[in-house]
């Protein structure tokens, strides 16, 4: 198929993943907070933003980490690239372009979104993001669910999974590298590290996946195995790698660069210690999980897809400009 | 909805009452007289009840919608689509009617085929002084570039949309040729696609013949002119502007009809003077591209710099002969203002024969027989200069003051090469449902006519085009004008 379409497939379940999982943080962070004791907050809402790095730019625009900040930040703010709105409207910019390999009902979907967003009170969303937060997930399963249902499982398919994936994969392993260190820093008697720990579960959507496992104790070795190392579970990074291997092979066979980066990734993981990714040497493995996950998107556009930088509003001013007679 | 609704149910007075004007119209005689190939469609529509065509109204707005059909309003991001202004009543041909339109375009568009073809080659036409050299040389959408390079079957202009109107004796006439990016064939398919819904008995007791080969046949035709060096089977693409041009809903249709990939400048390289596309898998090589960008911005080292829309190098993969472009580059001499009124010379040129379809009556400020008369008849002509469009630098005669009058005859005197002169022709109306009751409406034709290496292929019909806006005679469909699905029995 077309490289560029590929791509911006790609970029769809990239994007959109990413909108979802910000939400979620944003979401779970927030009640976290409430359940916890009163006190300066700066601190972890700071994390949340380290999460995807962009901290300098934060600092560009805000002087403080407050929960009003942070939110506007996550989901709205132009400077954001990553922001909620931002990936929704990017998603449907590439979903636009790609009109004829999506059906009409993921459309729909992906315009809801939009919608969604542009409609969204923002000063409410911001001090309560917990309903915006819903309609988001809502809308992004909505997709999920018409994309599985509706779209011709062939090689168009497997690119939109593989974007999906990737991120989740990444997403995971950034949630766990900020939260996991502060919950085991916190001595085991003490109740906000299980506290913590549970906000790190439902940072993943993983909390009744882990109890329904190992049950209501919550064990820092156990919940990192879950969410890094689990086969099974969903958002586990190991899983989502697998998976996106396994897109890659349907879509250009067993061996190529790719294959060969995710594979090497999930070896790693499947076959290494659980200590690997806990303890003190969390923060090292989990970087490297991290900058392998990079190696494997970079792969991934250099042999699928070409690029070549255009600049948008020069492009579509000359698109409407032909004569079209009649 | 059903179709077996009594007649006369609470029947309404739609029909009655309807004014034909001083117009030819093309389904009543006379008033509360159909035509004979009207009968049927009268007669439905007098028994149809208000409920019953306003459920009709909504069927076929609400197929637009999900369709996807409808008008690309620059900046509108809002998510929602425009309704396409369809109109719900068919505009019917009879046999005889259409044979004769049919003979008369085919005869044209070979004409205006061999015209281009002598063009960029020997152009005997200009050395025999039938078309003066300047109106071919000064024309910018002549192409040096292109003299002496033979496209694949000497086809030009694969898809030309002929633009055709009725007086008011009901005779046709040829307004305008459209040979680069002629549009408009997807709201002919999806307009029938529409009406066989809310029509659906009256359709097929009608005979009316069959268009959805359209995309079959201009598959054939594109096929038909793969470049010689090709092998196997023609690997064909439609390259579009990408997804903010107005017709890219047809595009996008097109391709998915014809089952072809659809391409922006991006997908394609030129690698050794060979044309690519880039997949997944690798380069593919592509060998006739459907495209519909302006001429100017299909190569950015050979036209338009600062194209972004083009790929480097097509011109030179074209000249090479390793690729077919369809149309051809250099077309839009040939359907330029000031060439339309030596198109009946071409047919007797080229072919040795009468044109079947006549002209416009054209008076050309070139010929000083056709200067005076122009300079005399200022008050009762449409004067268009030649180097403009869209409206502009145009006069129309009878609905001008003195002023306007006298200042153009002062400017057609200073410049009369570039002006032509046509008579007002009293335009064809239909009856179109227009805010509730049926008005007529002047209406068009644009056929669409295919022409390959092996012959020239036709759809029977094409797009009617309507002004919705009651005496108005714009028919554009980016100005507001309206569809409807044409009917052409067998």
């Amino acid at each position: 198929m077309l490289s560029r379409v590929a791509e911006s497939l790609y970029w769809i379940g990239r994007y959109l993943e990413r909108a979802e999982d910000s939400a979620r943080l944003l979401d779970v962070h927030y009640h976290a907070l409430l359940d916890a004791q009163v006190g300066d907050h700066g601190e972890s809402w700071q994390r949340i933003v380290a999460l995807y790095g962009d901290e300098p730019a934060y600092r560009e625009h805000y002087d403080a980490f407050t929960a009003q900040d942070v939110a506007e930040w996550v989901l709205w703010h132009d400077g954001n690239p990553s922001a909620v709105a931002s990936c929704i409207t990017l998603a449907r910019e590439n979903a636009r372009s790609v009109r004829e390999q999506i059906s009409g009902e993921m459309w729909e979907a992906i315009n809801g979104l939009f919608l969604v967003v542009g409609r969204a009170n923002r000063r409410a969303a911001v001090r309560g993001p917990h309903a915006f937060f819903e309609e988001l997930r809502n809308g992004a399963h909505r997709f999920q669910g018409t994309a599985d249902a509706t779209m011709t499982h062939g090689e168009p398919y497997e690119f939109l999974q593989l974007g999906l994936h990737l991120e989740r994969a990444a997403t995971t392993v950034r949630v766990v590298r900020a939260r996991y260190p502060i919950a085991v820093a916190l001595e085991e008697d003490d109740p906000l590290r299980a506290h913590e720990l549970i906000a790190l579960l439902k940072s993943c959507s993983a909390f009744e996946a882990y109890v329904r496992r190992y049950g209501a104790s919550f064990d820092p070795l156990a919940i990192a195995e879950e969410l890094i190392r689990s086969a099974d579970f969903p958002r586990a990074a190991l899983y989502c790698l697998r998976t996106c291997a396994a897109s890659v092979e349907r879509i250009a066979g067993p061996s190529g660069t790719p294959q060969r980066v995710l594979g090497r990734l999930g070896a790693d993981l499947e076959y290494g210690e659980v200590s690997d990714v806990s303890g003190d040497g969390v923060a090292a493995t989990l970087l490297d999980l991290l900058a392998g996950i990079n190696r494997a998107g970079d792969a991934v556009a250099k042999t699928f897809f070409s690029t070549r930088a255009v600049p948008a509003a020069a492009l579509a001013s000359q698109e409407a400009q032909q004569q079209q007679c009649g | 909805m059903t179709e077996t609704e009594p007649a006369n149910e609470g029947a309404s007075s739609l029909v009655a009452g309807y004014d034909l004007g001083p117009f030819f119209d093309e389904m009543f005689e006379a008033p509360g007289r159909p035509r004979r190939h009207y009968r049927a469609l009268n007669e439905r529509l007098g028994g149809l009840s208000d409920d019953g065509l306003r459920e009709r109204i909504r069927t076929a707005n609400a197929f637009f919608l999900t369709q996807g059909i409808g008008f690309t309003v620059y900046g509108d991001d809002e998510g929602t689509d425009r309704i396409f202004p369809f109109d719900l009543i068919p505009r019917i041909v009879p046999a005889e009617e259409w044979a004769h339109v049919e003979r008369g375009l085919e005869q044209r568009v070979r004409a205006l085929n061999l015209f281009l073809a002598d063009l960029y080659g020997a152009q005997r036409i200009l050395a025999e002084g039938v078309v003066p050299v300047e109106l071919v040389f000064g024309s910018r959408n002549f192409r040096r570039e292109l003299i002496g390079v033979e496209p694949a079957g000497g086809v030009y202009a694969h898809v030309c949309g002929v633009d055709l109107i009725r007086d008011d004796g009901g005779r046709y006439f040829v307004l305008e040729d459209n040979l680069r990016t002629p549009s408009g064939v997807s709201y002919m398919l999806e307009s029938r696609q529409a009406l066989k819904r809310i029509f659906a008995s009256l359709f097929e007791r009608s005979g009316v013949r069959a268009i959805d080969q359209y995309p079959r046949e201009l598959l054939e035709t594109l096929r038909s002119v793969a470049p010689r060096a090709s092998t196997g089977d023609p690997a064909i693409v439609l390259l579009t502007p990408g997804a903010y041009n107005s017709a890219y809903y047809e595009h996008s249709f097109l391709a998915r009809q014809m089952e072809i990939e659809l391409v922006e400048a991006r997908d394609l390289v030129v690698h050794r003077n060979r044309v690519f596309t880039r997949t997944t898998s690798g380069l593919q090589r592509v060998d006739v591209i459907y495209r519909r960008i302006d001429d100017d911005f299909l190569d950015p080292l050979a036209f338009r710099h600062d194209s972004l829309l083009g790929v480097p190098g097509l011109l030179n993969a074209y000249r090479g002969g390793n690729i077919t472009l369809a149309n051809a580059i250099g077309t839009g001499v040939a359907d330029d203002k000031a060439i339309y009124p030596f198109v009946p010379d071409m047919i007797r040129f080229y072919l040795d024969e009468e044109p079947e379809l006549a002209n416009v009556p054209t008076y050309v400020g070139a010929r000083p027989d056709d200067l005076a008369v122009i300079l005399e008849r200022i008050d009762e002509l449409v004067v268009k200069a030649v180097d403009q469009s869209g409206g502009y630098g145009m006069l129309i005669g009878p609905a001008a003051t003195a002023s306007e009058h006298d200042e153009f005859r002062k400017l057609v005197a200073a410049d009369p090469r570039n002006y032509i002169a046509q008579p007002t022709i009293a335009l064809s109306r239909h009856p179109t449902f227009v805010r509730g009751a049926l008005h007529g409406c002047h209406v068009d034709l644009r056929p669409f006519v295919l022409s390959g290496a092996d012959r020239v292929r036709l759809v029977p019909g094409g797009l009617t085009r309507t002004a919705l806006r009651e005496g108005s005679l714009v028919v554009n469909s980016s100005q507001g004008g309206g569809s409807k699905d044409t009917w052409v029995l067998g």
